[in-house]
């Protein structure tokens, strides 16, 4: 038995029948959420005829509206209040659907005048399943995809570390009085680009969540790697809330890997007291630096990074160039190196 | 310039509207949430981006709704872009780790918005009796240079900020609920806030 008077029924359907044959379900609703108006497309996606819903309660055609909040929503409306919305992954079944179909719709509730100095809400509800579906299936697609490039960095991770054992084993076989240098070099560069494989095998978006926490990770393996008394100090002052890009933060790893090796190499004496310090920080929006420093002065007289031919240089000097900036050093005690770049 | 009293006048009200926002998206969520607005203060549009405190650069999810009439102007309701993904995949369980949001999770982002602030607006034009025509909430997302550039600001002389956060479960989030108003009808708003009585 309908609980609305059949001549409001009838005004309504006269007023909205031009909506008839839009292509978005279209009902209207009175303070009571009564039907008042159903339209062809409410008719086509739930299976429910115009005459069957006209007077009826939202709430008997479809259970879902006896939940509370959709009454205590929508009462706003009846005093000409702001719209409401129904998004689709909150409100699967925001309109009754036949057996077996599994569509998405969105919705939204507006005021409409009643003519009579009131108000009704007028719903308009918009098929998107096709889009929904879409969206589903890429994001199904981007998991898998985040799942093997998460196994492709573990593999290369793992056989960069085989490579890193091989060079340790090599190392070994030579003879006392041999240089390892050439070898310490090439595990520091290995092991630069196997701990970034590692970061973003760990990380749950795929890149580097903090480049602080990499670069700290990465001086205490070098240092662990090529410390060659274990007496001196590093010291770490890395700005953890700096996140950049995965290449510059690979760049970074892959300049740590050069000035850690020479300074452990040739920068530290075998005294006590002396320390590696590298900070990180952020100068101003988007502009960072990073400096290594280590005790002693210990660079040859006519040291000019710009004009070595060594290996270890000819790099830095390309990274640098690749962050867009030059390597900046001081002679002294401590020796610095730093780098200022934008990102 | 609002004075200090309507000031706390309007953030004892806007904890009202959240709060019955809160009770909203408590029964349709079915997780315990907890909406509060621990400050609220007046701005301008030329100190809008300083006022907020966000990197000009940082990618930002918004949800806004315009309003016309007693009031002129547009709410916002504004978090960082991986924040709101943050609640969003809390919200709808769906486990996934995103920084961002697609079509179907900013409906659901525009959805609880539009709750908060319809409980917002709501509880102001009732309590003073402010008759409003609204336009449809719209997600947003952009640099807040972005999201602005689209905003009627030249309309709009007068902005308050309300911080909002969110608690929901064991996440907690911040968002910044962004009033714009046009001067005119900022004074009814002024008006009526140092005619209120606090019972």
């Amino acid at each position: 038995m309908s609980s609305v008077e059949p001549f409001r029924l009838q005004a309504a359907s006269q007023r909205f029948s031009d909506l008839d044959h839009v292509p978005i379900g279209l009902a209207v609703l009175d303070s009571g959420l009564n039907v008042l108006y159903w339209n062809s497309s409410l008719e086509q996606w739930t299976g429910i005829d115009r005459q069957a819903a006209s007077g009826t309660a939202l709430s008997r055609l479809n259970p879902e509206w006896e939940r509370p909040h959709y009454a205590q929503r929508m009462s706003l409306l009846f005093n000409g209040g702001p719209p409401v919305v129904f998004s689709p992954l909150l409100h699967p079944k925001i309109i009754p659907q036949p057996p077996g179909a599994n569509r998405f719709f969105n919705a939204k509730a507006t005021s409409v005048p009643d003519g009579e100095g009131g108000w009704w809400a007028f719903l308009s509800v918009e098929d998107v399943t096709v889009m929904s579906l879409r969206v589903e299936e890429l994001r199904e697609l981007q998991v898998r995809q985040d799942r093997l490039m998460r196994e492709i960095h573990h593999r290369v991770k793992n056989n960069l570390n085989m490579i890193s054992g091989l060079i340790t084993l090599q190392k070994a076989q030579v003879r006392p009085g041999m240089e390892t240098g050439p070898l310490d070099d090439l595990q520091s560069r290995i092991v630069a680009i196997s701990e970034i494989h590692d970061v973003l095998y760990h990380s749950s978006t795929l890149s580097v969540d903090s480049t602080a926490s990499y670069l700290e990770t990465l001086a205490r393996l070098l240092d662990t790697n090529l410390s060659l008394s274990g007496k001196h100090r590093l010291v770490l002052d890395l700005d953890p809330s700096i996140v950049l890009k995965t290449d510059t933060t690979i760049l970074l790893g892959l300049v740590q890997a050069e000035l850690m090796t020479n300074a452990l190499k040739y920068g530290l004496s075998s005294n006590n007291d002396e320390s590696i310090t590298i900070r990180f920080a952020r100068l101003g929006p988007g502009e960072y630096q990073y400096m290594l420093s280590h005790s002693g002065d210990r660079l040859p007289i006519d040291f000019d990074p710009t004009t070595s031919e060594g290996l270890g240089m000819v790099l830095l000097t390309a990274y640098a160039g690749q962050l867009d900036t030059t390597l900046g050093w001081e002679r002294g005690d401590p020796t610095r190196f730093w780098l200022r770049f934008r990102e | 310039m609002i004075t200090l009293r309507s000031l706390s006048i309007l953030q004892e009200l806007i904890n009202i509207g959240v709060g019955k926002g809160a009770q909203v998206l408590n029964t349709l969520l079915n997780h315990h949430v907890v909406l509060d607005v621990p400050e609220v203060a007046e701005t301008t549009v030329d100190q809008l981006v300083e006022a907020l405190g966000l990197d000009r650069t940082r990618a930002l999810s918004c949800v806004q709704m315009g309003y016309r009439g007693a009031l002129h102007g547009e709410v916002q309701l504004i978090f960082p872009e991986e924040t709101a993904a943050q609640m969003v995949s809390l919200i709808i369980g769906d486990g996934y780790a995103l920084e961002e949001l697609d079509f179907i999770r900013q409906a659901t982002l525009t959805e609880v918005g539009n709750i908060v602030i319809n409980a917002v607006v709501g509880t102001l034009s009732n309590l003073f009796g402010f008759h409003l025509q609204y336009t449809l909430p719209l997600y947003r997302g952009g640099t807040l240079e972005s999201i602005e550039d689209q905003a009627d600001l030249e309309a709009m002389q007068v902005i308050l900020l309300a911080k909002t956060r969110f608690t929901i479960q064991e996440l907690s989030v911040t968002g910044h609920m962004v009033l714009f108003f046009s001067m005119p009808t900022y004074r009814n708003l002024e008006e009526a806030l140092e005619g209120y009585v606090i019972r």
